[in-house]
């Protein structure tokens, strides 16, 4: 029998019963509540985050025709974590690459993070990805992901489609959006679209048990995002001329750009010499895109149409010929005369032999030098509206920046240059304040000297000549899926400040300028053309064969700046290129094979 | 016979323990439909079967268990000697019976069977802690299934049984086996972190200033405290050789993961850290019921049956948890004080038997969810799914309603 001074032994017993169920409640106090890693490790335990890559948005031409497409291609991504040892020589076999890579991949990707997937090789071709799919099971830790890849219908207009590659470091600390692997669009529309085009990344929290087997949606999807496709966009450009005019201009250096005037759509934008879209998509993107690089002589991956700057030449007349006449230095009945060329001091311009004096249509007709000189002279000269040359010359350029030059247009284009127009302190600095006067800058009436346009500027220029008085920024892009409006930037009436009656002069001349001038071979038959031609001259050899034109006249469909580089007049190769575009585009068809003939297989050599 | 209320605030705790395991199985099964055949309908098959045998017990005569007491014992030993030749193994130890498609483990009833005989031998008028003979009586009571659990390959299963020596001090018997019994363990765990010949000069300085006080005080019996700091020394510096030889290599794996000798979130370290990941997971006040997530895709091995206080954790949070542990305190303390108030020795003695009982697996079950113990796979009184433990317990429970109320 117990006896009874053990009693107290129960208090001892009930301490031990008491305190280390408390202890455990501490415990857990420390486990649950101040240890927050547990959650972290529970959610990457449970939680898988697969993320869908939305299919990227396609691009049409103006008539709806597909020019950029996607299909499927595959990846070949590799976890590092997961990779066991594997026949290295028959991977490199099969893949055509080096040992040394496969190395330098690996050691890549396990920087970059063990246990995600890498990109090992991009857009297998079609039998490389069957060969290595059948030996896959080989190779664990490399698997293979379908992604979507562009596939191009034309093999024109690479410069203005621009291409997509993965993207880089830079890339991915620019836009958290990216992560290692997407694809980002990096030149042309793809480039200035990109937002657009590449739609909205899904995600789905999926639950995985401790297989790693998918059991079902996290929280019934509540956290989930749908992939949103990439919007489709209907370019501006027409596919047919476009093709058609890099045909033309195989074999030369230049550009042609050609704008609808009612609406300032690129038609075509061309920049020669070009490559072939596909050539930057693809398992041979690098190989490739270093060959268009290192290639110093033809600078294929130089947009010359929208930021290369050449002295616009004769064709800056134009320009000129409407801003006298605004400023109100001249009008209708003005002639000036002309002695093969303008003298000032003991120095003298240059002309070529035509009948004199002439009033503003004859001098755009023939192109006369003095007329020009003797214009921008009285206007930079008028004291009676501008107190000194200075002034009257940032009234000038005022009105010259007004017809689009010497900035950027507010536009889609993915690139621009903005060209030169000099301002006074250009010229104060270069001759000194007040040292300089109309005849120290004369070539600049002429478009020589300082001056220098893009060749988008100067089919902007025809274009606001066609729609007399006004333009629309140039842009690419007509319209957006699934977005009701464009940009009203780009439906915004932009005015040059010249009145229209002073277009009808210009314009009889550019027409006489084909029929009987300069520009003759522009003339297509049937069809009013009006045409400027312009030969730059330059310090890269041979003069610069330009043309600015439009046409029809009395309805105007299609403006177009033509640039040889170094094609001499602008009658030798720009005007008969602008003339079969013109038929081309109005008529749908060239009857003059013969001429399309010469004028394509025309090759321009060149030195350097 | 004088005749009490039933203890009914007792049965309440039971029936909450009950019903909130069942829930947390429940919980983890549930799909959208229920079904009968899953283990949650089999679990409430089995409380409504336990509730059937408590009425059954409630209804004996209370001097039946102590009459009875050395049978009950001897028929649920037996029937583990049964099951030593004839049981089926499951999950590595050969502990269960199986009758038909129906399978119990006589090991849990033998528990019990063994609180009744060790409160009857004890509450004997002429029982004696300080005859040797007794002594004997009273640890072989307890040791007879304790080694035949061991032989069952079952060491988790046979750890409670050492629990009992707490109503055995509690009833008079000497407490120096308990500070044996502590400082075993103390000493164990201490060589795991600090070389041998540290702890015995750490050890030394206690002894030596005993020795020196006794010396002046001239008391004798310093041979005696001389031959305790021997033990103590050859226990040290024998842990490696019962460490390496006594202890199979996965009980030594469970050991060095416990102190952290091994890190191993993948391997053996794979259950603790995913039952730790559950129960952190949960925070304040958890994932809410059915959505834990660690539990429900089976991260956490066997979640309804060993390891149900991760699902608790997990989907209750801190405050479930620590609401469950509460609600354990109330049980123990309660068996005590009714114990105590019962004048009746074969009670309180039994009492404390199983109270000893639930506090074992307590410890060890939630402990081993928690980290602090090595894992030792034996069910949460109550909590836990699985049949023959319910029914143990609710003997346990019942047996102890009727004795304290009747006797």
């Amino acid at each position: 029998m117990a006896q009874q001074n053990y009693a107290t032994r129960q208090w001892w017993i009930l301490t031990i019963f008491v305190s280390v169920p408390l202890l455990y409640c501490v415990r857990l106090f420390f486990l649950q509540v101040v240890d927050n890693k547990w959650n972290r490790i529970a959610e990457e335990n449970a939680i898988r985050i697969v993320t869908e890559v939305p299919p990227r948005g396609l691009i049409f031409d103006r008539h709806g025709e597909k020019m950029v497409d996607n299909v499927i291609a595959y990846d070949l991504v590799v976890v590092p974590r997961n990779v066991k040892s594997f026949d290295t020589i028959e991977l490199c076999n099969i893949l055509g690459i080096t040992p040394q890579e496969v190395v330098k991949k690996l050691e890549k990707a396990a920087i970059y993070n063990p246990f995600l997937p890498s990109p090992f090789i991009h857009a297998m071709s079609d039998t490389t990805h069957a060969r290595i799919a059948e030996k896959l099971y080989k190779f664990k830790g490399f698997y293979d992901i379908p992604r979507t890849t562009r596939y191009y219908h034309t093999t024109a207009a690479a410069h203005t489609l621009g291409y997509i590659r993965e993207v880089n470091q830079e890339d991915l600390q620019e836009d958290k959006y990216y992560v290692r692997g997407d694809y980002i669009g990096k030149s042309g529309i793809e480039r200035s679209y990109e937002t657009l085009l590449r739609g909205q990344k899904g995600k789905r929290m999926i639950l995985k048990d401790n297989l790693g087997r998918e059991q079902g949606s996290y929280k019934d999807g509540q956290y989930d995002t749908m992939a949103v496709a990439g919007h489709n966009l209907w370019a501006s450009i027409d596919k047919s001329l476009q093709e058609y005019c890099e045909m033309l201009m195989q074999g030369k250096r230049g550009s042609i750009v050609a704008i609808e005037p009612s609406s300032g759509e690129i038609l075509a934008l061309v920049t020669a010499p070009s490559y072939a879209p596909a050539m930057l998509e693809g398992q041979m993107r690098d190989k490739n895109f270093l060959d268009l690089l290192y290639d110093t002589i033809n600078k294929p991956l130089l947009n010359r149409a929208l930021t290369a700057s050449y002295p616009p030449g004769s064709t800056f007349k134009l320009a000129n010929a409407l801003v006298t006449q605004q400023a109100g230095i001249v009008d209708e009945t003005t002639r000036y005369s002309c002695s093969y060329g303008f003298s000032y001091g003991n120095r003298k311009l240059g002309c070529h032999g035509h009948a004199s004096p002439l009033d503003i249509t004859g001098s755009v007709q023939n192109s006369c030098n003095a007329w020009y000189c003797r214009a921008f002279k009285a206007m930079l000269e008028n004291r009676k509206l501008y107190p000194n040359t200075a002034t009257a010359y940032a009234d000038w350029r005022r009105r010259i920046m007004l017809l689009g030059f010497g900035h950027k247009f507010d536009s889609d284009l993915p690139y621009q240059r903005k060209g030169l127009v000099p301002d006074t302190s250009y010229y104060n600095r270069f001759y000194g304040k007040n040292r300089w006067q109309a005849t120290s800058i004369i070539s600049v009436s002429i478009g020589q000297g300082e001056i220098s346009a893009t060749p988008v500027q100067l089919a902007n220029l025809a274009a606001l000549i066609a729609n007399r008085g006004y333009y629309y920024p140039p842009h690419l892009i007509r319209a957006i899926d699934n977005i009701d409006s464009l940009n009203p930037r780009f439906v915004t009436k932009k005015y040059t400040g010249i009145a229209q009656q002073y277009f009808q002069p210009v314009i009889l001349g550019m027409e006489r300028a084909v029929t009987a001038g300069t520009a003759r071979r522009a003339g297509v038959p049937g069809i009013r053309v009006a045409a400027k031609t312009g030969t730059a001259e330059n310090p890269h050899g041979a003069d610069h064969s330009l043309l600015v034109c439009f046409a029809p006249v009395e309805n105007p469909k299609i403006a177009i700046s033509v640039i040889v580089e170094n094609g001499g007049f602008g009658a030798t190769w720009a005007a008969p290129i602008a003339s079969l575009i013109i038929e081309k585009y109005i008529n749908g068809e060239v009857k003059r094979k013969e001429l399309e003939q010469q004028i394509s297989s025309g090759v321009i050599r060149y030195t350097k | 016979m004088k005749r009490k209320m039933p203890d009914l605030f007792l049965l309440f705790l039971m029936l909450i323990l009950v019903g909130f395991g069942w829930l947390n199985v429940f919980s983890t099964l549930y799909n959208g439909t229920f079904d009968i055949h899953s283990s949650y309908g089999t679990q409430l098959i089995w409380i409504a079967a336990s509730v059937l045998i408590g009425i059954f017990i409630y209804v004996i005569r209370a001097r039946f268990f102590y009459n009875m007491s050395f049978y009950i014992y001897l028929i649920f030993n037996t029937l583990i000697l049964v099951v030593l030749f004839f049981g089926v193994t499951r999950s590595g130890a050969k502990s269960w019976l199986g009758i038909g498609g129906f399978g119990i483990q006589p090991a849990e009833f033998a528990k019990y069977g063994t609180c009744l005989l060790l409160s009857f031998f004890v509450s004997k008028v002429n029982f004696d802690f300080k005859n040797i003979k007794y002594l004997a009586v009273a640890f072989g009571t307890i040791l007879i299934p304790f080694v035949l659990m061991l032989l069952q390959n079952d060491t988790g299963t046979a750890l409670p049984l050492l629990f009992l020596i707490l109503p055995l001090i509690r009833e008079g018997m000497n407490y120096w086996i308990l500070i044996v019994g502590v400082a075993v363990i103390v000493l164990f765990v201490a060589t795991m972190f600090i070389p041998q010949w540290v702890i015995l000069a750490i050890l030394s300085i206690p002894f030596i200033i005993l020795i020196i006080n006794r010396i002046k005080n001239k008391k004798r019996k310093i041979a005696r405290l001389f031959f305790i700091y021997l033990a103590m020394a050859i226990y040290v510096l024998s842990v490696d050789v019962f460490y390496n030889v006594i202890l199979r290599p996965h009980q030594r794996q469970r050991i060095d993961l416990l102190f952290g000798k091994i890190e191993d979130t993948r391997g053996i370290g794979y259950n603790v850290n995913q039952a730790k990941v559950a129960i952190g997971s949960g925070g304040w006040t958890g994932k809410g019921f059915g959505e834990g997530t660690q539990t429900h895709l089976n991260f956490v091995p066997e979640q309804s049956t060993d390891f149900i206080f991760c699902t608790i954790g997990e989907e209750y949070g801190f405050v479930g948890a620590v609401g469950l542990i509460l609600i354990f305190i109330l049980l123990f303390c309660r068996i005590i004080r009714k114990s105590e108030k019962s004048g009746n020795a074969f009670v309180r003695c039994y009492g404390y038997s199983i109270a000893s009982i639930f506090f074992a697996h307590f410890t060890i079950n939630v402990g081993m969810t928690i980290g602090l113990m090595p894992i030792i796979g034996i069910p949460l009184p109550f909590v836990s799914y699985g049949g023959s433990a319910l029914w143990a317990f609710a003997l346990m429970i019942f047996t102890f309603i009727n004795i304290e109320s009747k006797m």
